[in-house]
């Protein structure tokens, strides 16, 4: 179970970190400039990066304090994906704009879902006879 | 608690099999859900367009067809910029059947200041219009000023900032209720502010294609028809007797657009319920073959004591066990895909698109959970009652 949490976190940060380069970028102007929402998609991809990093981590890493920590950063992490779009960086000022209509989405559902894998994480560690490690 | 013992245990020691049921749940309650939630949402944006409206009909210069489509820019929010001389709306107004007639001044913006798609910029007569006014009044009590604007729903500017336009700041009064349609993402502002704006383009180098005095041109007369008059003959009469004008029947409009909206409704309509059917066929046979391989345990069961109606009970808990969360995955996946993406789907559409009150969306899920659960506890149930007929005696003695 534990395992299976770890491997899906992994899997929606790496959407969201390799999504915020390809198929989640934010708006493009014609001549090249920088739109208002670059900076989303780039806080889009550390984190994404950041969160496949923690994920991984918590497959590896024995011992339960070290897991519950770990576990909160995810949950860090997941709180930052879904809170870029919008409230951490800017957005364009159309909502019909590519950064409203795919980006901002797609961010705070990947952030949502890696959240909940956090969260279940935790609790596995937190609940009484849980030992950190999958038996 | 102990009564679930049972089924939890048989569950949990099938995984596949679990796992394949609650799939099928699943795919049900994700069909229905996201089906009623799409089908709601168009209808709600048709109605919305309606209300919105207000206009029997609305005169353009004959050369608006050309230049911009008037439909796809109520519809789509695609901006675009016509232009008449001002003694049109005389001539409308003098026409039989108009009641009250009231202009409109269109600008496209190049680029708002920090997107690089344009914003169409609609001003108002605040004496005579009918339609902008009170769905301002919903959130701004007072009269824009120069250069105050009101924005649609789908500006991401909130009130005290300022958008950029053609070299003016325009402070941002009022946010406007969603509507689901291109109105959502337009500028609204009163006639003298467009004619600054129109001014300063000018002066910016931009060609508006405007003949004669800017200050004495408009974009649309909104026309609302008086009682007993036949909104078809008045726009008919406004087109035929008024030189380069061309009037258009709202409803005629939305008959367009509720053709397309009813297309997709029984589109939808037909593909949740070819789902439905296959899906619980899936169900009953999955059920049907599932008790049919474990009659021995179950024959072990009722000569171990249990009796008929406990076996049955077992059955059904098992289905509620694995349908539930199956049921709630199908809803949450539906949500997570349609709320969040709304905007994304209704561009794809192109239609008017409104999601649904969440007092409205949260009964459709309990009612999809029902439907769902429902449907597979009568898939278990049909499945259990046909074994408990059968003798455990002779089923034992089979060897099967």
């Amino acid at each position: 179970m534990k395992k299976a949490l770890s491997v899906l976190s992994m899997i929606f940060s790496a959407l969201a970190a390799v999504g915020s380069l390809t198929f989640l970028h934010p708006c493009i102007h014609e001549d090249g400039t920088a739109a208002a929402c670059a900076s989303a998609g780039t806080l889009l991809m550390i984190l994404g990066f950041a969160g496949l990093a923690v994920g991984a981590l918590t497959m590896f890493v024995r011992g339960r304090t070290l897991q519950i920590l770990l576990s909160a950063l995810l949950l860090a992490v997941s709180l930052g994906l879904f809170l870029i779009p919008g409230v951490l960086a800017p957005l364009c000022m159309m909502e019909t704009m590519r950064c409203h209509l795919i980006t901002k989405p797609a961010a705070r559902v990947l952030g949502a879902l890696t959240g909940c894998c956090a969260l279940l994480l935790m609790y596995l560690q937190l609940i009484p006879g849980r030992k950190g490690t999958d038996q | 608690m102990k009564k679930l013992f049972l089924p939890w245990r048989s569950l949990h020691h099938h995984p596949a099999r679990t796992f394949i049921l609650a799939l099928l749940v699943c795919c049900l309650a994700f069909s229905v859900f996201s089906g009623s939630v799409l089908i709601l949402s168009l209808r709600n944006g048709l109605y919305s367009l309606e209300n919105r409206m207000g206009a029997d009909v609305i005169a353009v210069p004959s050369t608006a067809k050309s230049k911009t489509n008037l439909e796809q820019m109520l519809l789509q929010g695609t901006t675009g910029y016509f232009y008449m001389d001002r003694e049109k709306l005389d001539q409308i107004q003098a026409t039989s059947g108009v009641l009250t007639a009231s202009p409109q001044l269109f600008l496209a913006s190049l680029r708002a200041s920090c997107c690089s798609l344009p914003v169409q910029v609609i001003g108002f007569d605040p004496e005579t219009d009918f339609t902008v006014r009170p769905w301002i009044a919903e959130s701004y009590s007072g009269d824009l000023a120069l250069l105050e604007v009101a924005v649609g729903s789908k500006v991401s500017a909130g009130v005290g900032e300022k958008i950029r336009i053609y070299e003016n700041n325009c402070p941002v009064v009022a946010r406007l209720a969603p509507t689901g349609t291109g109105l959502d993402t337009a500028v609204y502002c009163s006639m003298e502010t467009v004619r600054h704006l129109l001014d300063a383009a000018r002066s910016l180098g931009h060609d508006l294609k405007i003949n004669g005095d800017p200050e004495d041109v408009i974009s649309a007369v909104y026309i609302r028809v008086a009682d007993g008059y036949d909104p078809e003959k008045v726009a008919a009469d406004i087109s035929l007797h008024i030189r380069k004008v061309d009037a258009v029947q709202t409803k005629r409009m939305f008959t367009g657009v509720s053709d397309s909206l009813s297309g997709i409704a029984g589109t939808v309509v037909w593909l949740v319920a070819a789902v439905w059917l296959l899906a619980l066929a899936i169900l009953i046979l999955v059920f049907i073959l599932m008790t049919r391989a474990r009659r021995r345990e179950f024959a072990v069961l009722r000569l171990a004591g249990m009796s008929r109606t406990m076996l049955r009970r077992m059955v059904l808990a098992e289905s509620l066990l694995c349908s539930l969360p199956g049921a709630l995955a199908g809803v949450g996946i539906g949500a997570a895909v349609l709320f969040p993406f709304n905007a994304l789907i209704e561009s794809m559409l192109g239609l008017p698109y409104l999601s649904p009150p969440a007092g409205l969306v949260i009964l459709l899920a309990a009612a999809t959970l029902l439907l769902s659960v429902g449907a597979s506890s009568l898939a278990a149930m049909s499945a259990a009652a046909r074994l408990s007929r059968v003798d455990p005696g002779t089923t034992l003695r089979e060897g099967a």
